[in-house]
């Protein structure tokens, strides 16, 4: 190798080439290839990012637009004169931020709740060994096969008779443990080294205390993932609130936007104006958790 | 300190699988003992029964006079480094080498005593604070140790504890764990299949093939006196070389016949195949160093080596260690490996002579397992 670096630089020097001139060029020509490159990731991204996102941006320039803006021949992207008067007139037709209370409180305590039985849940399917711990896993998987509404009439029937209706009792505790997250938390929780459990074992760890100290920490996204999923999809629901709920106090942001609409007095801009704001909560939950997210769907995917 | 006793210890699992079959071993206070065996012998098994991790089928587990079958780990009074290190890394070196005592609910000033005084034993002082992805190897293999020996326990149990180091280390940290088991003297019960961790560390060795352990014995003992073709296969490396011959007997003496040679025995030897009343095919068991190239019958003056027993063979290959070379050879239809000194020159395709050391072979029946003069050299 070396001998061949010497023979060349002496050929340069022989034909009188400067040699910083030709690593000056290709220096340039890198610089200009990367700088290309960027533009036009950036430039196919960014208009992904319009088509992907134009339902969402136009919702809330139709919430801005005053409703006879909107009902035009033309088509209107940008509001010629933004006003707010959609959103305080759907703030005064129901009491939303009330909604928006009651959805916070329920899809939080139903996330709270969900990650705590079901990663107890899952504990037990991928740590412990006891008799027909495959078989009961497996009935756990089956209800994931049932519709949830093939359920709901038997559902409605045990709660009424329980008195429970229209409360928030009915609102979440059915709601306390799923399926989905035992299985996303034992999918987790068999990629974790098994030679952790048995050696705090021997330290002579309890159970709970591995789980508090040693489990729930080295989890975290799997809880992340885990609580994004869950939150969202309370947030969300709207057949069961629906059904059991009837008086303003108990019901959820999902069916006061349905409250927004009615056949005598349908205003668009009114409704969506709604939507916009309860979005916002969702989806600033999706930003923050959106990593934890990702890496806890895909953790049993791919070792290491 | 406890005597450590397994009674008919047996591992059947669920799917049939037989992992341990019918182990008899008394372990004494302060023993390095070493379990050693191909991989799916048991030996993991074994250890993992007597920390309490896995169940035992049947037979009984004694610690001191107490019978720890169903003992939790915890209860064993017993510490175990793995494999993985299995150290926690969502805690610092401190805190995971504070861990255990902390669960015992020892004082803060008595944990801290303890931490300070196994890091300074083990080298750890400067990485204290440190999380163990930030540690190398090494560091993270004195963690896994000093886990186990900060509370002291009377039995350390090691599954494989160096097999993730790289070479240089693993000597390293060889030579460290038997200064350890000076200061400390407490019982270890090491599983490797690494053989020369097991020969240089251990005070007594036990060979397990099958689930079943095939001999007990100090290391010399073993790789003098193997008890069947398996534990002579097994221990030792390059391993040693069973040669096909035929036993005859001549008028005064008996010899064997290999290929066109006839290799006699010497008295002992001759001895000991008249007392085992051993005819005809046998398999003869010949370490490398049983071969005696020309240089080093020289060296080692062994005049008893005549010339008309001398054999000549073929080399075929030639591996320099450094100062010893192993040499490859075609000898009664199998590749034979000698070792001698690096003196010997001698090339692949060069023939050279050499004797056999008689007084060294094992001897078995042909197509059977067990060493028929075992009995002899244990007198």
């Amino acid at each position: 190798m070396d001998h061949t670096i010497t023979s060349k630089k002496a050929i340069y020097q022989d034909q009188n080439i400067d040699i910083e001139k030709i690593r000056e060029e290709m220096y340039q020509r890198q610089r200009v290839r990367k700088i290309r490159k960027t533009a036009v990731r950036l430039g196919a991204n960014v208009i992904m990012v319009l088509i992907i996102l134009l339902p969402l941006l136009y919702a809330v320039s139709v919430a801005l637009m005053p409703s006879s803006e909107l009902f035009t021949t033309q088509l209107n992207l940008i509001p010629k004169n933004p006003t707010l008067s959609n959103f305080k007139e759907a703030l005064a037709k129901v009491p939303l931020v009330r909604f928006v209370l009651n959805s916070f409180l329920v899809a939080g305590v139903i996330t709270f709740g969900q990650i705590i039985s079901c990663s107890l849940a899952a504990f037990s399917f991928s740590f412990l060994d006891f008799k027909g711990k495959n078989i009961l896993f497996m009935l756990v998987m089956a209800t994931m096969m049932i519709p949830g509404e093939a359920t709901i009439i038997s559902n409605y029937l045990t709660v009424s008779r329980l008195g429970w209706l229209d409360t928030y009792k009915v609102l979440i505790i059915p709601y306390l443990t799923s399926a989905m997250g035992i299985f996303l938390f034992r999918q987790f929780y068999l990629t974790f080294p098994i030679s952790l459990y048995e050696s705090a074992k021997i330290d002579g760890c309890g159970n709970l205390r591995f789980i508090l100290q040693i489990l729930i920490p080295l989890t975290k996204s799997a809880i992340g993932a885990m609580a994004v999923y869950t939150f969202i999809n309370a947030w969300n629901m709207y057949m069961w609130p629906l059904l059991v709920t009837g008086s303003d106090k108990m019901r959820t942001v999902q069916i006061g936007i349905g409250m927004l609409d009615s056949v005598d007095s349908q205003s668009i801009t009114l409704m969506i104006a709604g939507v916009v704001m309860i979005i916002l909560p969702s989806i600033s939950i999706f930003i923050v958790g959106q990593k934890q997210l990702i890496k806890g769907m895909f953790s049993g995917a791919v070792k290491g | 300190m406890a005597e450590i006793v397994l009674k008919n210890v047996n591992k059947v699992y669920e799917n049939g699988f037989h992992a341990v079959n019918n182990v008899n071993l008394t372990i004494s206070p302060q023993e390095f003992i070493i379990f050693v065996g191909p991989s799916g012998c048991g030996k993991s098994t074994t250890l993992r029964m007597i920390a309490g991790l896995e169940e035992i089928s049947s037979g009984e587990l004694w610690m001191g006079d107490v019978l720890a079958n169903f003992l939790e780990p915890r209860e064993r009074e017993l510490a175990m480094v793995f494999q993985n290190y299995a150290l926690y890394p969502n805690m610092t070196v401190y805190k995971n080498l504070a861990f255990s005592l902390e669960i015992r609910g020892e004082k803060k000033e008595e944990v801290k005593k303890r931490v300070k005084a196994v890091a300074n034993l083990l080298g750890l002082e400067e990485v204290l604070d440190r999380r163990p992805k930030d540690l190398s190897g090494g560091q993270r293999q004195r963690v896994a140790i000093g886990n186990a020996i900060i509370r002291n326990p009377d039995i350390l149990l090691m599954d494989e504890p160096l097999s993730n180091l790289d070479a240089k280390l693993r000597g390293q940290m060889r030579v460290e764990l038997a200064a350890l088991h000076k200061k400390l003297n407490n019982t270890i019960i090491y599983v490797t299949h690494d053989q020369t961790e097991a020969m240089t560390l251990g005070t007594r060795i036990v060979v397990m093939d099958h689930g079943e352990i095939q001999q007990v014995d100090t290391p010399k003992q073993l790789y003098d006196n193997p008890i069947n073709r398996f534990v002579a296969g097994f221990i030792g490396s390059p391993a040693m070389n069973f040669i096909d011959g035929k036993i005859r007997f001549g008028k005064n003496d008996v010899y064997f016949k290999m290929d066109r040679y006839n290799v006699s025995c010497t008295p002992m030897i001759a001895a000991w195949i008249k007392e085992a009343g051993c005819v005809g095919d046998v398999t003869v068991g010949l370490r490398p160093e049983g071969f005696i190239d020309s240089c080093r019958k020289e060296k080692m003056q062994r005049t008893d080596l005549k010339d008309e027993e001398k054999i000549t063979v073929k080399v075929t290959h030639r591996e320099l260690l450094g100062n010893e070379v192993l040499l490859y050879f075609e000898f009664c239809d199998k590749t034979c490996i000698m070792k001698t000194t690096a003196e010997n020159r001698a090339q692949a395709g060069d023939c050279i002579s050499i004797w056999l050391d008689i007084d060294q072979i094992c001897l078995f029946e042909k197509g059977k397992d067990k060493n028929l003069f075992y009995y002899n050299r244990c007198k």
